[in-house]
């Protein structure tokens, strides 16, 4: 009842606050550069990222398969429909249903191989890795996807129909609408037979193989399911950056973002992702802000191998370092957070506050 | 073409022997903790760093800083064990894999903050020097690079099977329980196994600075054809370890002339990881680790 009250006020917040993003108030406690679309921005971005975890944690939570190629799903999904509407006008809205068919398929791919050959723990993770450059290194290298110059999406102004919008408000309320929808399927999957199939699988494969349960048919449900759903991520982010490139978007980089909020907040529950991405994301925005790197290093070496003077050299180097250095800031944060929750509470953080707070169950 | 085939095969032999000790230090820590390190590469990477800014600042020869760099990242190796992986040891499997993920995020993006993603590069006077046989050319670095790659492959696997060390590593990878049963201490073989292995990818990236560009994002290739490495030659296998680096330094090095673009190189390589995945993954000399 508590957590129903809770919900229902936070997305009663949430589903207005476009209408009061640049009010007085917001204003008066937001810090500066953080008001109107750019907190929009910050929070479409927790949105995204909520339902990419989401998505990563049918499989990696639920079913216990620990992908590190997600980033791949949501190569599929951006080009499909990227590639469908600059070539033949197709509204990025079937494109996006094109898109999750296609990483659906592409997933159950990687799974059917990887499961029916009986990958397990690390060995998976190093397929999905494999799988996952693969890609990137083929659209790279193939000509109709514009290869490394990417695809830029022809900008036609405020049209629904093509998923372009000229402020940030819809986009929004498009990724707040997919990570509400994408956590009633995985409440839905908690609650169903598959939901139990998965948490047996997880628990111990060979048990839950023993008494009848199809185990390698699960996996691969968790990830086609989990697979497409990324994919619709996918058309999501390239109609809001209206840019594609496959080193920006099918990296390692990307799949850990995915994974880590998932991880924080805790896998194999209904609202960690989500919990994982507010609690995260905003800080990983604030870091870029404040400490935005761009610094040359090149300068730097040069002006450590010239003659000056040591303290002169010192000088130089804080007075790099102190305006984010060559950059990275927001993740060597989160390379601490995930070495810090995996040591000290590797179910998350949800979990943690459940046993620490909740009613026992 | 046949020269040019030639000499493909030779650079590839030449870059395998530095694959064969990246994947050395990786099956080391698998055979023995039974852990896979996300993070080796940007070891890698560090040692690169070490010898590049010695040589900068002080004016140290990389081959200086090669022999400095053992015992500094056998430490780093021994520390990051006794502090990060340890308390995981008992964890489910992709939590212990999360852990080195998160140690590659930030030995990556810490050496993003100090040093810039700017790509740098060591030049040598004898850098580019090199010398002919029977029409192909071996650059003289690569050559040392390999030599001494190799040799301490070699110097590892005596370590390994004539040592007591080495020996009670050997028996905590076959027979953990049993090795504790005849009072070998486990956990400091641990933190021997994971300095040794990290020490092996230093090493090769203070190799490879005088003919390899520097920069933060560096070690994540290497990390994955050290897997590739491993998982061709037998998870665990020191042998295996050698003769998958050098396969894959032909692999690499005949994909870059025979495929279209010398950039999809790497999609020989995975390919090959993928299909030794799929089809054998105890790799070619499964097994043992000796």
């Amino acid at each position: 009842m508590r957590l129903a009250i809770f919900l229902i006020v936070g997305l009663a917040v949430l589903l207005t606050l476009p209408l009061y993003a640049e009010s007085d108030l917001i204003v008066a406690i937001m810090p500066e550069g953080l008001t109107g679309s750019a907190l929009l921005n910050v929070f479409l971005l927790i949105f995204l990222f909520g339902y990419w975890g989401q998505c990563w944690n049918i499989l990696g939570g639920y079913a216990g398969q620990l992908s590190l190629g997600h980033a791949a799903y949501v190569g599929v999904g951006a080009y499909t429909s990227s590639l469908l509407y600059v070539n033949f006008g197709l509204s990025p809205w079937i494109g996006m249903l094109a898109g999750m068919g296609l990483s659906g398929l592409f997933g159950f791919f990687v799974g059917f191989l990887s499961f029916h050959y009986r990958l397990t723990g690390p060995f998976f993770a190093l397929a999905t890795i494999a799988f996952a450059e693969l890609l990137r290194l083929t659209i790279l290298h193939v000509e109709f996807t514009g290869g490394s110059l990417g695809i830029l999406i022809p900008l036609t102004g405020d049209n629904f129909w093509d998923f372009q919008f000229t402020n940030k408000a819809p986009y929004y309320y498009i990724a707040l609408a997919m990570m509400v929808a994408v956590t009633a399927v995985v409440y839905w999957i908690s609650r169903s037979r598959l939901g139990y199939y998965m948490h047996a699988v997880r628990q111990d494969e060979q048990a839950a193989a023993a008494i009848g349960i199809d185990t390698i048919r699960t996996k691969l449900i968790a990830t086609t399911l989990s697979a497409a759903l990324t994919g619709a991520g996918g058309t999501f982010y390239a109609q809001y950056s209206q840019y594609i490139v496959p080193d920006d978007i099918i990296t390692v980089a990307l799949s850990i973002e995915i994974i880590l909020r998932t991880i924080f907040g805790g896998s194999a529950t209904v609202f960690g992702p989500i919990l994982g991405s507010f609690m995260l994301t905003p800080v990983a925005e604030a870091t870029r802000v404040l400490f935005p790197g761009g610094g040359s290093g090149t300068a730097v070496v040069q002006m450590f191998a010239s003659d000056a003077p040591v303290a002169e050299k010192f000088d130089a180097y804080l007075n790099f370092l102190s305006t984010g250095g060559g950059g990275g800031g927001a993740l060597f944060l989160y390379g601490v957070v995930l070495i810090l929750v995996c040591i000290n509470m590797p179910r998350g953080v949800l979990p943690w506050l459940q046993s620490r707070f909740g009613r026992p169950r | 073409m046949s020269t040019l085939v030639a000499q493909a095969i030779v650079s590839g032999l030449l870059i395998g022997g530095v694959f064969a000790l990246i994947a050395l230090g990786l099956t080391l820590i698998f055979g023995v903790m039974k852990i896979i390190n996300f993070a080796h590469g940007d070891f890698l990477m560090l040692g690169m760093y070490f010898a590049f800014f010695l040589s900068v600042m002080a004016g140290v020869n990389p081959y200086i800083s090669a022999l400095l760099s053992l015992p500094l990242f056998f430490a780093l190796g021994w520390v990051i064990q006794a502090r990060l992986i340890r308390p995981v040891l008992d964890a489910p499997e992709n939590i212990q894999i999360l852990v080195t993920v998160g140690i590659s995020l930030v030995l990556q993006n810490a050496a993003l903050f100090l040093f810039s993603p700017d790509f740098q590069s060591l030049r040598l006077s004898y850098g580019a020097q090199t010398f002919s046989v029977a029409g192909v050319a071996v650059s003289y670095v690569r050559l040392i690079a390999c030599v001494v790659s190799l040799s301490t492959s070699v110097g590892v696997f005596l370590f390994l099977s004539r040592t007591d060390t080495g020996k009670a590593l050997r028996a905590c990878a076959e027979q953990q329980t049993g090795a504790m049963v005849v009072g070998i201490d486990v956990g400091r073989m641990y933190k021997i196994a994971f300095g040794l292995g990290t020490a092996c990818v230093a090493l090769a990236g203070v190799l490879m600075t005088p003919f390899f560009y520097i920069a933060p994002q560096v070690g994540l290739p290497f990390t994955l054809i050290a897997f590739v490495t491993v998982v061709l030659g037998g998870l665990g296998s020191v042998p295996g370890a050698l003769v998958g680096g050098l396969i894959i330094g032909v692999v690499e090095s005949l994909g870059e002339i025979l495929l279209p673009s010398p950039s999809m190189k790497q999609m020989a390589t995975f390919s090959v990881f993928l299909l030794i995945l799929l089809v054998r993954p105890q790799g070619l000399l499964g097994g043992r680790m000796t």
